[in-house]
């Protein structure tokens, strides 16, 4: 039996971070599509499970996919009594793309009246379970096999677990939540998710990919190939959709902007930005509207009333600064409380808001763990002191609200 | 009763909970409607629901953590669980004034 490995060597550890690091650039790439490798590559795959080359169309951003998949699934029929309206001004200025002239050239010589039916059919999960699953399952066995247990926990959380928050976790959930705010806001169709990622795939990859290039573990010629073919995609391209004859593929972002908790983040742009245009701001992570940033005039009075989550209030004190910020709601402070380390702040309006006709209280809270603020407003009769405010927004009094733990 | 607060969530340690409070299989205990996280409770903690209020059941030992709705095993390094003791608790989010509604609403972050 083969002896187990049981711990790195030092230059295997070195190794680990500077391979880690090298597949967090490839998973956060902003270079164009190789679309050779991705062509290749997904070609092998659907004939690994038995099925013929598909017809590709690549398209430049996520949100483009969307829409060209619609449209597709719609060719024959009359797409504005299909999606609307206003369907195609807003994806002449959603995406600057002439949608038209990209799917004539697209499509012309490649689709015919069968595109529609072959839509139907989403190889994703048949992709998915046959060519991942069943190769993490071997490559996980033959790692058990070969590496002892705490070994194999180092690997998993030094690449897999360290890869997967930053793109999984913090990238993906943040584009495919975006992606469907963005479809229900502007168009009919409904989000069409994959679990084909490309890039952002680097997370497993990287950790079936360690050990058989470091560390001297074979997998079988079967395994090793599909690996390979997984591992040269996660280079070329962003995301894919699979059918039944016809692949659609998103090119990468062209600028991935994040904060030092790897959260997406620009203080004066996107965060996320395609070549079509189609653009994500962020500011740590928290999605906003772009006028947030580019034009910091524009947040108003009325902007801080009117958004009712207070994360996003939080933004828009940290963009404008806390002194705008109290300047624009027109505070001032009334009582002031220091409670475990924390500033506590009671603050009244100076003049009587015009629609109510009444002062309106607010309470500064800091957040113990993160130590971001929070202007949460309080109703006048919680507004006895600083302290009786914060425990209000907890629904108890001062005497009651009495905190042992605050993290 | 000792309180515990993580962030926009307060637990207070209760004698017991109400009699006809229903078991819920869900452990999160709070979404962050503009990230990927939340509040959730360990496994071996019991969620219950009675009148739109959650209660929790420690059978032995427990946690309170915060961590990402899709891989509920990550912390999200920002707040630190917190350990719970066996017993009872009542969970209350953090709320706030709305003066122009003239409406109490939970605290959406």
């Amino acid at each position: 039996m083969t002896k187990k490995i049981d711990k790195l060597t030092q230059e295997q550890e070195a190794q680990l971070i500077q391979f880690r690091e090298e597949w967090r650039k490839h998973g956060l790439s902003c270079e164009r599509i190789d679309k050779e490798t991705t062509k290749r590559c997904i070609s092998e795959l659907y004939n690994l499970i038995g099925k013929k080359p598909p017809v590709f169309i690549f398209c430049p951003s996520l949100l483009f996919v969307q829409y060209q998949i619609e449209y597709c699934k719609n060719l024959g029929s009359n797409l504005r009594e299909n999606l609307g309206e206003n369907l195609m001004e807003n994806l002449r200025y959603n995406l600057r793309y002439n949608l038209r002239a990209n799917l004539r050239v697209n499509l012309r010589e490649n689709l015919g009246e069968n595109l529609r039916y072959n839509l139907r059919d989403n190889l994703r999960d048949n992709l998915w379970s046959n060519l991942v699953a069943n190769l993490v399952e071997n490559l996980g066995y033959n790692l058990r096999h070969n590496l002892w247990s705490n070994l194999e926990a180092n690997l998993r959380y030094n690449l897999r677990a360290n890869l997967r928050v930053n793109l999984r976790e913090n990238l993906r959930y943040n584009l495919r939540y975006n992606l469907r705010d963005n479809l229900r806001d502007k168009i009919k169709p409904k989000y069409l998710s994959t679990n084909l990622l490309g890039s952002m795939d680097a997370f497993w990859i990287a950790f079936y990919e360690f050990p058989e290039k470091f560390l001297g573990i074979k997998y079988s010629e079967k395994d090793k190939h599909t690996l390979n073919l997984w591992s040269s995609l996660s280079k070329s391209c962003s995301w894919f959709w699979c059918y039944e004859n016809y692949c659609f593929v998103s090119d990468r972002p062209e600028k991935l902007s994040f904060n030092i908790q790897n959260r997406l983040h620009c203080e004066d742009g996107p965060a996320v930005k395609w070549i079509d245009g189609c653009e994500l701001y962020y500011w740590n992570g928290i999605a906003i509207p772009k006028e947030w940033i580019l034009n910091k005039q524009s947040i108003t009075k009325q902007t801080i009333i009117e958004e009712k989550n207070a994360e996003k209030r939080r933004c828009i004190r940290e963009i404008i600064g806390t002194k705008q910020y109290a300047t624009l709601i027109d505070i001032k402070e009334i009582d002031k409380d220091h409670v475990n380390g924390q500033d506590v702040i009671l603050y009244k309006t100076k003049q009587k808001d015009d629609i109510i006709n009444e002062h309106i209280y607010y309470v500064n809270v800091t957040c113990h763990s993160t130590l971001r603020q929070y202007f949460l407003c309080i109703p006048k009769e919680a507004a006895k002191n600083a302290w009786s405010a914060v425990a209000w927004t907890f629904k108890m009094n001062e005497q009651e609200y009495k905190p042992i733990i605050e993290t | 009763m000792k309180q515990f607060r993580q962030g926009d969530v307060l637990l207070i340690q209760v004698n017991d909970i109400p009699k006809n409070a229903q078991k819920i299989t869900e452990k999160i205990i709070a979404h962050g409607e503009s990230s990927n996280h939340c509040h959730r409770v360990s496994e071996n903690v019991e969620v219950m629901e009675y009148n739109k209020e959650l209660y929790l059941h420690v059978n032995d030992q427990g946690a309170l953590e915060h961590v990402l709705v899709s891989n509920p095993t990550t912390w999200t390094k920002e707040h630190n669980p917190i350990p719970l003791e066996k017993g009872y608790y009542k969970v209350i989010k953090q709320v706030e004034y709305d003066p122009y509604e003239n409406h109490i609403r939970n605290v959406m972050d």
